[in-house]
């Protein structure tokens, strides 16, 4: 009987474990890394969103009694109460007769009335930017915004209306109103819309004197709280959330007909503070839900090298493991043994993890951009772990190393030798041989990618494409992983014979062919670092690409740089406007444009946006769907033969679809007056993709949500020649009046429209009515999903050299006793160090050459298919993104990469390089023995 | 020192220390052997056999005590020395071969070459010889894990007379239990080829082995109990 291995380590050893630690703590150190980050940035979320002002909720009362007040101050952590009277208003012009009302009207909503005692208690909330607040009945104060929309000044008189019991009947009462000063609310600001004024405003849109309307009218009291904040915190916002809703319900139970079943009651509750808290609960959640998802591929790397991980365990205690069993321990015991173990590995790996985590999430908090920092942000921003994050860390922390033992007892527990035998079931076993699962994917997946990239932009609208998109990738990478695993175990000798010249001979046969001999692990090694480092590559085309796609899209839906609607009640100062536009200093060209809706069907259906423009002044200006300049591209062509054939008109791709018109082809299309319908006929000079309609003043910062239809861009659109327009209809009357500007290379246009707006252009431009592509840009650029996305990708880039470090480190302890019995057996034969420490490295060089050579292959794959499924809009583009590939960025990724993959090499070399020659030596081996050789 | 002496070990003891067990795994050996024999060395699991080959093949150093190889003082080497007398003066031949799995016969025999960095056309030439010798001609691209035990160890043999050429007088071959894994007949072949082989090259050979037979074959047999040689 051969005897017990000397030297052999199963029982005590550290290295093995220290191994699997490390690999351990990669999958709890990305989730708590990206968990701390998103709880430390949501400081600033959680700020803007429970910053509602000096009231945390208000009351609406039905039936308001005296004692309510003192009833609501006697809860709990109830700091301030005060009553306030409300009551719906509709505001109308002062000389609106009650047939116009309806088309003459100015909106309205909630007006407030309230005395010294609401003042002294909330002196903030309502603040007097111009004029006073009202003295009697006469007078009103409104809401800034809701003046500013509806261009109300103090001193204007209004004819307001609300709802009474006027003769026993229930009809609108009108009172004469002056405004008599603009005011701002902890609200103002927050509603952009001023139809949603008339539900959302908690404050009011006016003040009004009380006592102003009839008292059996529609008035409300409302009561207005504050209460103890100290005790809502960032760091527990569900029990913060929990507290403040406590005392909503018990604010609800002052009335003794309340109950949770029957949920009416007298005291109806709007909680501001509430509302807050739950908007960024729900934001925390789905944000760290979002990059969680974002980083799903690389914790599932991470689960693959925690798999490497299980397999080294199990493959180090194999001897034991059957020694155990041949005293008559079963299997499952013996199995049970490694997986208690592997089990209390992940304890300590755990928790490891959640410190490396939170290191990790500082380099994130650091970043401004892709591999962009500002160590300031460091120690500047904020640092929050919530319970959530813990648990979630946790969670996935355990789940991640369970999930791979799991796979590993199941691949492995498949596995069994079979002896083929020469029955008719053996012959088909033989014939399925032959088709090769892995070929069969790679060209099948090869060719639906292939058919998807070819789908354009369609897949963004499309939630299937998208989804196959995303999981395409996938199944192609598996199929060339299996193809490079089953390469390297067949090409290791021709590897071999190849690097001979480059590493030496006895490095090339002893080295690399070991690859082929472990090319399960090392295909896997392989597989870590092409993904890792593809991964790291998409990440810096998406950083690079971004900033240009939204560039191109904001160009193209604004006409132009810069983009002013025009007020037409102003158009006798347009002139002027137009000359200081183009006479700014970084104004290169502008133009006027007439945008108005013309209809191709007698229906009425079929409408389209008829832009009307001096096609050679507009073609110095405006951008074409690819991001080009007019001038510089086919358009420029097609706007000289209109400006030359007025009654021509350039068309989009969908409207040519629709009517089968071609190039030369007539069509007509009518403009509705009202009065009229004037009826034009076109000829088709040229058909394009998409075509701008000059009205957007957003490019769709937001990203979509499945709730939202996309807003198409560049589509039903036509270019007319504002000449033969003009000459049949007034186009200041029907039309939409925008002038575009293109700046000069560099310049930043947001300055040329505040210039010219400074200049007297905010009489002359519809009030926010323009923008710039500088300030879209800014915009998206500080977005929260954008920064937060740059972040976690520079995040997980460290997360990945951990992972393809770990990857390494579970291949070089692999098989180590064999690895040092080889360099033992060389020395043996008078090998020195430089060439036993080149025969190391040989081996891991293969690999990362293997490894780049693949990358090359998959590496465009991957960042094409990240940028085509990028979310960047809700707005649908011709062109979904315009890619700019970052070379010097991605090469000195792959050169850092590289380099830190070489040194660790030559590091591990050296070390492992030292052996004990007698021990190794001696210790009882065969390669084809009954207790040795790996899995 | 005489200058058939090829090995010289003086008052040679090993104490190997775990913790604070002190093992003395050889006290005071002195053992001299002359170029061109071939010497057994026997004794009872635990004599200290093994450490003295290790001692002997530079694989290990003495805790007291001098190892002279051909007339060279190795006990203070430094590794890069002590690399250069295995390369040119030691082989082994282990118990369980210790063939390289990922290389052929050939390749395996050829390792020693290609570290002493003999040239291409001398390679081959002294591998076919050496092979031919062993008879394994046949089985020269063969794996290790294709060919039996016998064929294993003979390719094992020819591997350990592969040393630079011109050299093969102050080669000494060790040992250690090499038909140990063996069945009888096989290993009375590969005994036979081993003797007749390191003999023929002029090479000295000390095989460690519990085998009587074997034993009977060698000119000279040490006995060694507990960490000494008891008797010649």
């Amino acid at each position: 009987m051969a005897a017990v291995p000397v030297g052999y380590e199963a029982f005590h050893s550290l290295r093995r474990k220290v191994v699997t630690l490390v690999c351990f703590l990669l999958a709890s150190g990305m989730a708590m890394g990206i968990a701390v980050y998103v709880d430390s940035t949501s400081v600033h979320e959680w700020n803007r969103l429970t910053d509602i002002g000096p009231i945390a909720m208000t009351i609406d009362v039905d039936g308001y009694r005296p004692t309510d007040v003192a009833s609501v101050l006697e809860i709990p952590s109830v700091e301030k109460a005060a009553t306030i009277e409300a009551r719906w208003i509709d505001l109308y012009p002062i000389d609106a007769v009650p047939d116009d009302y309806y088309y003459y009207y100015y909106g309205g909503g909630r007006a407030v009335a309230f005395d010294s005692e609401y003042l002294e208690a909330f002196p903030s909330v309502y603040q007097i930017v111009e004029g006073r607040f009202p003295e009697n009945h006469s007078e009103i104060a409104l809401e800034l915004e809701i003046a500013e929309s509806y261009d109300h000044s103090v001193g204007e008189l209004l004819n307001v209306s609300t709802m009474a019991y006027i003769d026993y009947d229930w009809q609108p009462y009108y009172q004469v109103m002056e405004i008599v000063g603009l005011f701002r609310t902890p609200t103002s600001g927050l509603i952009q819309d001023p139809w949603d004024w008339y539900y959302y405003s908690d404050f009011g849109i006016g003040i009004f004197w009380p006592g102003a309307f009839p008292d059996d009218g529609d008035e409300r009291t409302s009561i207005h709280v504050d209460v103890d904040r100290s005790a809502i915190t960032p760091f527990d916002a569900r029990g913060s959330l929990t507290f403040i809703l406590s005392i909503e319900e018990l604010i609800r139970e002052l009335d003794p007909g309340y109950s949770p079943q029957t949920p009416w009651s007298r005291f109806q509750v709007n909680g501001l503070l509430s509302r807050g808290i739950v908007e960024f609960t729900e934001w925390q959640s789905a944000t760290r839900f979002g990059q969680l998802t974002r980083a799903a591929g690389i914790i599932l790397l991470a689960g693959l090298v925690m798999f490497l991980a299980i397999r080294h365990n199990v493959n180090e205690r194999r001897y034991e493991a059957n020694m155990l069993v041949s005293r008559g321990a079963s299997k499952g015991a013996v199995d049970g043994i490694v997986n208690r173990e592997i089990g209390i590995l992940s304890l300590p790996g755990l928790l490891i993890g959640l410190g490396v985590g939170i290191l990790l999430s500082r380099i994130a908090i650091a970043s401004t951009g892709f591999m962009e920092f500002d160590m300031a942000r460091l120690i500047g921003e904020p640092f929050l772990i919530t319970l959530d994050s813990l648990v979630l860390a946790i969670v996935i922390g355990v789940a991640v190393p369970i999930g791979s033992l799991l796979s590993y007892r199941i691949v492995y527990s498949t596995r069994k030798p079979v002896e083929e035998q020469t029955g008719k079931l053996a012959k088909i076993a033989k014939g399925l041989h032959l088709i090769r699962w892995d070929v069969l994917v790679l060209v099948l997946t090869s060719f639906l990618v292939f058919a998807l990239f070819s789908s354009g932009s369609a897949i963004q609208l499309n939630p299937l494409l998208s989804l196959l998109l995303d999981v395409a990738p996938l199944a192609l990478f598996l199929a060339v992983a299996s193809l490079s695993i089953k390469g390297l175990r067949r090409g290791a000798g021709l590897i071999s014979r190849g690097m001979k010249r480059v590493v030496g001979h006895v490095p090339s046969i002893i080295g690399i062919r070991r690859i082929g001999k472990g090319a399960s692990s090392a295909g896997a090694v392989a597989i870590v670092m092409v993904l890792a480092m593809s991964t790291a590559w998409s990440f810096s085309v998406l950083g690079s690409s971004l900033p240009p796609t939204k560039i191109s899209h904001a160009r193209f839906a604004f006409g132009g740089d810069v983009v002013f609607h025009l007020d037409d009640t102003q158009n006798s100062s347009w002139n002027t406007f137009l000359d200081n536009v183009t006479s700014d200093i970084d104004t290169q060209a502008a133009a006027l444009v007439s945008v108005s809706q013309m209809y191709l069907s007698a229906s009425g259906g079929d409408n389209v946006d008829a832009v009307a423009m001096n096609p050679l002044e507009y073609r110095n200006v405006g951008y074409d769907y690819l991001g080009s300049m007019l001038n510089d591209s086919a358009l420029g062509n097609s706007l000289e033969e209109l400006n030359s054939n007025p009654e021509g008109a350039i068309i989009t791709q969908d409207i040519a679809d629709s009517y089968g018109l071609v190039a030369g082809d007539s069509f007509r299309a009518f403009i509705d007056t009202g009065l009229e319908q004037i009826v034009f006929t076109f000829t088709v000079i040229s058909v394009h993709v998409g075509l701008s309609n000059c009205l957007f003043l957003e490019s769709g910062n937001d990203a979509p949500t499945w709730w939202w239809s996309f807003v198409q861009v560049g589509a039903r659109v036509i270019w007319v020649n504002k000449n033969f327009l003009s000459a049949q209809i007034d186009l200041i009357e029907a039309a939409d009046s925008v002038v575009c500007v293109r700046t000069r290379h560099g310049a930043n246009g947001t300055n040329i429209a505040m210039r010219v707006l400074d200049q007297g252009g905010t009489q002359v431009v519809r009030v926010e009515q323009w923008n710039t592509v500088t300030k879209e840009l800014a915009e998206y650029m500080t977005i929260a999903s954008y920064r937060m996305d740059r972040a976690v990708d520079n995040m997980l880039l460290f997360t990945m050299v951990g992972v393809v470090f770990g990857a390494f480190t579970v291949y070089a302890a692999e098989g180590l006793r064999e690895k040092r019995r080889e360099i033992a057996l060389m020395r043996s034969m008078g090998a020195g160090t430089p060439l036993v420490v080149r025969s190391q490295i040989a081996e891991m060089l293969v690999l990362l050459i293997v490894s780049v050579l693949l990358l090359f292959g998959y590496g465009p794959l991957s960042f094409s298919i990240t940028l085509l499924t990028y979310p960047t809009s809700y707005y649908y583009y011709p062109v979904s993104v315009f890619p700019v590939i970052p070379w010097v960025s991605m090469f000195s990724i792959l050169f850092l990469f590289i380099l830190s993959i070489l040194a660790y090499t030559v590091v591990v070399s050296i070390m492992g390089s030292r052996v004990i020659l007698h021990d190794a030596l001696n210790a009882a081996w065969a390669e084809a023995g009954p207790y040795g050789g790996d899995l | 020192m005489d200058a058939n002496t090829i090995i010289d070990l003086q008052s040679v003891s090993r104490i190997y220390e775990m913790g604070e067990i002190k093992v003395h795994a050889l006290r005071g050996v002195s053992l001299e052997v002359k170029r061109g024999e071939a010497i057994g060395i026997m004794g009872p699991s635990g004599s200290g056999k093994t450490t003295l080959l290790n001692l002997i093949g530079a694989l290990d150093r003495p805790s007291s005590g001098r190892v002279f190889i051909d007339n060279v003082d190795i006990t203070n080497m430094n590794e890069q020395e002590l690399t250069v007398v295995r390369r040119d003066k030691i082989s082994f031949v282990f118990q369980f071969f210790n063939l390289l799995p990922v290389l052929s016969a050939r390749e395996n025999v050829e390792l020693p070459l290609l570290i002493a960095g003999v040239e291409e056309d001398t390679r081959v030439s002294r591998v076919n010889h050496l092979l031919e010798l062993v008879g394994l001609t046949d089985r020269a691209d063969h794996r290790p894990d294709e060919l039996s035990g016998g064929e294993q160890q003979r390719v094992a043999i020819a591997r350990a007379l592969a040393k630079p050429h011109g050299s093969a007088s102050s080669v000494v071959v060790l040992a250690d239990e090499p038909t140990g894994d063996l069945d009888t007949t096989t290993g009375e072949e590969v005994m036979q080829v081993l003797i007749d082989l390191t003999r023929g090259e002029g090479g000295t050979l000390i095989v460690v082995t519990h085998d009587p037979d074997v034993g009977e074959r060698m000119d000279r047999v040490y006995t060694m109990r507990d960490g000494q040689i008891t008797n010649s």
